[in-house]
């Protein structure tokens, strides 16, 4: 079935047509098809993240696996799930609840998001630390590479050390490689809580007195830390940054286990903050769902940074300083910042600024999403290629010799 | 002039560059090193070289690259799938000399180690710190970090905490190239997920030389119980109860009979022996939580037809089972003259099917088995005892074990779990794989070593059309 798309920003993603594909076996018809004909293809999933990515090069024909959303295999005892690519959060979260499970990668993310643009092209999450990034849960992917061959890579088992872990190359790499078709995932027993503690502190002591004593008082059930300051507050918060003061950086602990565990780890987490000066605030100030929904939602430009959990303080000092007006948060142990904009200020400039700034120091910056209506080069979305980016290129020419998925998107050009 | 091969010049550039005092090449010392863990395959190395740097490796390989000479990265040497075993006249990269563990970062999390360093030493540097790295493989006395990374080694406790992949932050490598690859221990969208997959790669994509380790909170309180059974099927039939109801144990290992006689013959520790099979099932956290979750396993086990389930009964008694458990390969040593092990995986809920078949293949060829399972992951090792003097017994063994990996296939498991494919399952992977998949794993090798210089031959069959670094070294030669 081909329809042209009314929903798409099509000013930016630049398809003449959308193709609703129902089989593997009609992904690989359509990609030979147009690299025969040297057409371009982009993949279309729940659509936010149709303005991610640097600009697209041509026009070309979208592909939405949206209608290959079964759930293939779901054996709890197993703890593993497959399902095809087009399958919501939504279904495949009442799927596991039901057994008491969870799959920590996709909790709290909007029920619409479908599996294979998650995989595609992932965000930093809260979980991403603790229980490895939703890449690390993939037992095993079927994919169809720009040159139309069908790939089913790993497999069903918890442990496979057999061959080279190929998914790891299409797992984040925007489509550009490959479309994916079908994932195996890891899923886990629920833990029996999952709550917040947050603390605020002064600025200044952001640094050595808050690091230093959190890594002295290793906490097995402490996922991440979101740090993040006034900026990530609504009106309705606002008491806080009063009762604050003026420079301040808040600090929500993600803690999840055991209900005693979890008691225990919040015990000791506000004894310590009594002995630092940091200040526990109500619990339920700050969530990054909330924040996260301004990623999903489009409209705004967002940036990621990673670096080290020690160089926090430096990056969120350097965010400040050049996007005054910016949102940002970041999860302390992943070394993960999002920086999001209304985009008003948000200017190639303004990028390159912060860029030099933190990459001089070992950080790294890419733009997720560039505001509307800019047309900024690769270059300034990904930065700099790595000197590790010639391999890259290579395995690109290899899945997709003619670039014919996502050109100009992502990395490659 | 008298000539001089092209493999003898690579080996005196070499030499020059490391010092005499760090390679091998009288016979004596080479010796040792024509195989890993995997015995049944041996090769005499040309030489053993023994790089101090990330440099030192980066020049090894770029003489051996220029010369078309093949070598072979080594870690311990504890592999059991021929991954070190030097074919063709290889030239040993020896890491063990890069031992250092270059630094300790608590506040990011983080450890950087040479790929020389010892698993165990470690663990035992972490000590105090509140802090471990969890991949903790049966030969982590021996083992290095290196080679762990190689295999994507996985061990006990990687139930509840993963393999090695999902502990590796950051990586430095040398390629087939001779370029030095350092992937960063920070998170970038802008980049493929190089580590994934060169964890795991064997040495045959680059050579690791140092590594940023994810450290995680260590629990500090633990339960580790043993239910014996007398059948080895309910003792499987246990495991999945017990994941089934939602507990995630930090592990869950099993013995046979065989294998319990042997390690009580070596440590007396007091396991009964007149039972098909004991399931230790250890589970860490936080006491009163981790003890209810120790009643409801205890009670599986039981339901299950376990004959008793008891208890550590102290930190001692702990660590003296996990002793048994770690060294039960080795005590099978009291058994037979010679022993390999088996390295294969089925989904768990096939762990009582696969554990029936392995007797029964047991059986049919004639042939011993005893069997240590990491059960969680549904990852069995049935160790194959023979005579090394009796060819007909090693026909036999060979056979079983290979239909052993055959059943593995067949319900829907893989060949390998931990131990990698080496030399010694690379026939096995036509089998697993299709011939696509094959052939992309074949082109991401002409990605990082185009002239199949690292480890040619292993990991994947070849197609007939590979211009390998030994059929030039030979012809050079």
């Amino acid at each position: 079935m081909i329809s042209i798309s009314k929903d798409l920003p099509q000013n930016w993603l630049p398809i003449e047509a959308l193709q609703e594909v129902g089989t593997p076996q009609e992904v690989r018809q359509v990609l030979r098809e147009a690299a025969r004909r040297g057409k371009a293809i982009y993949t279309v999933g729940s659509g936010f993240r149709a303005r991610w990515g640097s600009r697209p090069e041509k026009s070309g024909l979208g592909i939405s696996c949206a209608s290959m959303n079964r759930i293939i295999d779901y054996e709890p005892t197993e703890l593993t799930l497959t399902a095809e690519a087009g399958i919501t959060v939504a279904q495949l979260e009442a799927t596991l609840s039901a057994s008491r499970q969870w799959i920590p990668g996709l909790s709290g993310l909007p029920g619409e998001v479908q599996l294979g643009g998650l995989l595609a092209s992932p965000w930093p999450r809260s979980r991403d630390w603790r229980w490895g990034r939703l890449a690390e849960a993939v037992l095993g992917l079927e994919v169809v590479t720009g040159e139309g061959t069908h790939l089913v890579l790993g497999g069903s088992v918890v442990k496979n050390a057999a061959g080279y872990r190929l998914l790891r190359l299409f797992l984040g790499s925007w489509g550009s490689l490959a479309i994916i078709t079908r994932a195996t995932l890891m899923t886990r027993p629920q833990p029996e809580v999952s709550e917040f503690l947050t603390v605020g502190m002064r600025r200044a002591i952001f640094c050595d007195a808050f690091l230093q004593p959190l890594a002295d008082l290793p906490l097995p059930c402490l996922s991440d830390v979101m740090i993040f300051d006034q900026s990530c507050l609504t009106d309705s918060d606002l008491h806080l940054a009063e009762e604050l003061g003026r420079r301040w950086v808040g600090a929500t602990f993600l803690l999840e286990g055991d209900r005693l565990e979890v008691d225990l780890a919040k015990d000791a987490l506000t004894s310590l903050a009594g002995q630092q000066g940091w200040k526990v605030l109500a619990a339920s100030a700050v969530s990054d769902q909330a924040l996260e929904s301004e990623v999903v939602a489009g409209g705004h430009a967002v940036c990621e940074i990673g670096g080290l959990p020690a160089q926090m303080p430096m990056i969120t000092a350097h965010i400040q300083e050049v996007f005054t007006g910016a949102r940002w948060w970041g999860y302390l142990f992943s070394g993960q910042v999002l920086l999001v904009d209304a985009a008003d200020e948000f200017t190639v400039e303004k990028v390159q600024a912060l860029r030099t700034k933190l990459e001089e120091k070992g950080a790294r910056v890419v733009i997720l999403r560039t505001p509307d209506g800019a047309d900024w080069p690769s270059s300034v979305v990904w930065g700099s290629p790595h000197p590790r980016h010639v391999y890259a290129q290579r395995w690109k020419d290899i899945c997709d010799p003619a670039h014919i998925l996502n050109p100009g998107r992502y990395i490659f050009a | 002039m008298p000539h001089v091969s092209p493999r003898e010049e690579a080996l005196r550039e070499i030499t020059a560059r490391l010092g005499r005092e760090n390679v091998l090449v009288h016979p004596a010392d080479r010796l040792v090193y024509e195989c890993d863990g995997y015995t049944l395959v041996k090769c005499m190395p040309q030489a053993v070289v023994f790089p101090r740097s990330t440099r030192d490796v980066q020049q090894v390989v770029r003489i051996c690259r220029e010369y078309r000479v093949p070598l072979v990265a080594r870690g311990a040497g504890t592999g059991l799938a021929g991954g070190a075993t030097p074919t063709d006249e290889a030239i040993v990269v020896s890491l063990a000399r890069m031992n250092r563990i270059l630094a300790v970062d608590l506040v990011n999390r983080r450890i950087r180690v040479e790929a020389g360093v010892i698993n165990l030493e470690l663990s035992q540097h972490l000590a105090g710190t509140g802090y471990q790295f969890a991949p903790d493989p049966s030969s982590q006395v021996a083992c290095t970090l290196g080679g762990n990374i190689a295999t994507n080694a996985g061990g006990p406790h990687t139930l509840k905490y993963g393999v090695t992949v999902n502990h590796v932050l950051g990586l430095e490598c040398v390629t087939g190239e001779g370029e030095v690859l350092e992937l960063e221990p920070r998170s970038d969208p802008g980049d493929l997920d190089w580590i994934g997959v060169l964890t795991g790669s064997e040495g045959t994509l680059a050579i690791v030389t140092s590594a940023w380790l994810k450290l995680i909170p260590a629990y500090r309180e633990f339960i580790t119980l043993r239910g014996t059974f007398s059948r080895i099927e309910d003792a499987c039939r246990a495991v999945s109860r017990i994941i089934g109801a939602g507990i995630t144990p930090a592990a869950m290992e099993l013995m046979d009979q065989g294998i319990l006689q042997a390690v009580e013959e070596a440590f007396h520790f007091g396991f009964p022996t007149d039972v098909e099979a004991v399931l230790i099932v250890e589970l860490d956290g936080v006491g009163p939580a981790i003890a209810a979750q120790a009643e409801q396993v205890a009670t599986f086990c039981r339901e299950c037809g376990a004959r008793e389930v008891l208890s550590a009964s102290d930190a001692a008694e702990r660590a003296r089972l996990w002793q048994c458990r770690k060294s039960a390969v080795g005590a099978v040593g009291r058994l037979s003259p010679a022993y390999f092990i088996q390295d294969g995986v089925v989904p768990r809920t096939k762990l009582p099917e696969v554990a029936t078949r392995v007797k029964e293949i047991a059986r049919r060829w004639n042939v011993r088995v005893v069997n240590v399972a990491h059960a969680g992951d549904g990852n069995i090792h049935p160790i194959f005892l023979y005579d090394p003097k009796n060819p007909a017994e090693v026909e036999r063994t060979v056979s079983a074990s290979h239909e052993i990996l055959a059943a593995c296939i067949h319900l829907g498991g893989s060949i390998t779990a931990e131990h990698g494919v080496g030399l010694e399952k690379r026939d096995f992977m036509e089998r697993l794989y299709p011939p696509e998949v094959l052939e992309a794993m074949r082109a991401l090798k002409r990605v990082f070593d185009p002239d199949a210089i690292l480890s040619p031959g292993k990991v994947i069959p070849s197609n007939g059309e590979e211009h390998s670094a030994v059929a030039k070294g030979e012809n050079n030669a």
